[in-house]
């Protein structure tokens, strides 16, 4: 069912870049398990991630009709586990992840007593 | 599955995201088969010795020289039959150096995928094509190369200045190489800009090279 699945979100004008990762996410053991949705504009991004709520997003930042800016602070102001790939096709350099996750108070606290090497696993363990 | 007549093609993009994106969706259409993919042209080149293809989708920034001679290498030494640009770079002068170099096709990476499709099976077939968007350069640029140069009298001292300036030398790097103060240099490209009737670095490039001056 696709409340099972994991959401995820492509976002570009570029039609060849969002169809050419729609293709590599195609040949994933677990891509049976993905609901995947494409967004070409802001005005879609914003609509599919707070309708969904994305479990992971690939956003094309430098794209125009994207408007990082719009899309950060909705991205910011929302609170669910996600991991977002921003990428920039007009520049071959480095893409930047961030892995987001949404711990309670008590869990915060623990964390801040965990050795830094270890917070990875405690993290994963949801 | 491929067959004997399927267009044989490399792809070079250091973009790793977006070739390895392209590579899985040409690799579904049974009429390409995609020899292989790579981020720069030496490892490009040393793959395509070995197996030469029909067509290079390549892009590169046309707006380094250095660039246009590793596209012109692929063509002379027969490592592939045609080369296209499959790129961002929509200026004149980065479309001047694709053309230059021997291209056989500018594609816009904006188009829709459909559209490259069709435009890799016209190329193949002996086509050249062009981005629509592209179209309006081209034309320009065809006048441009129409106007005499009624007062192109450039020295050769000019001559060298403008190539150091298509090098990418600044006024104090070209200053240096010429050993002449940097007031000379700027005085030498003030004549050229008014002799070219051009306004910048960019332009004086882009005539230079239509008016085959330059490379």
């Amino acid at each position: 069912m696709d409340q099972e699945k994991t959401f995820v979100l492509i976002a570009s004008a570029n039609s060849i870049f969002r169809n050419g990762i729609l293709k590599i996410l195609s040949k994933r053991n677990d891509f049976q398990n993905l609901f995947i949705e494409q967004a070409s504009d802001i005005k879609e991004v914003l609509k599919k991630y707070s309708k969904n709520k994305p479990r992971v997003l690939i956003i094309d930042y430098d794209d125009k009709n994207i408007k990082k800016k719009l899309f950060m602070n909705s991205f910011f102001q929302d609170q669910h586990n996600a991991q977002l790939l921003l990428v920039s096709l007009e520049q071959s350099g480095n893409v930047v992840f961030y892995d987001r996750q949404v711990l309670s108070t008590d869990e915060a606290h623990l964390w801040l007593q965990i050795p830094w090497n270890e917070n990875k696993s405690f993290l994963n363990s949801e | 599955m491929k067959n004997e007549n399927s267009i044989r093609i490399f792809l070079i993009d250091n973009h790793a995201l977006f070739r390895k994106g392209l590579k899985a969706i040409l690799a579904d259409y049974p009429n390409f088969d995609i020899i292989g993919d790579s981020s720069n042209y030496l490892q490009a080149e040393s793959i395509l010795q070995e197996n030469p293809v029909d067509m290079i989708l390549i892009d590169t920034d046309f707006y380094t020289i250095k660039n246009n001679e590793f596209s012109e290498n692929f063509l002379n030494k027969n490592l592939t039959k045609k080369i296209v640009a499959l790129t961002f770079a929509k200026s004149k002068l980065e479309f001047l150096n694709a053309i230059k170099s021997g291209i056989h096709g500018y594609i816009l990476k904006d188009e829709e995928i459909e559209y490259l499709i069709v435009c890799i099976e016209k190329i193949h077939s002996g086509r050249f094509i062009v981005s629509e968007s592209m179209v309006d350069k081209l034309v320009e640029l065809l006048i441009q190369k129409s106007e005499f140069p009624i007062n192109f009298l450039i020295s050769d001292r000019e001559l060298e200045v403008l190539n150091l300036i298509q090098n990418g030398y600044s006024n104090s790097q070209i200053g240096k190489h010429l050993f002449l103060s940097e007031n000379t240099i700027k005085t030498h490209i003030k004549h050229i800009y008014k002799k070219m009737s051009v306004s910048n670095r960019r332009e004086a490039i882009e005539k230079g090279i239509l008016w085959g001056i330059l490379k």
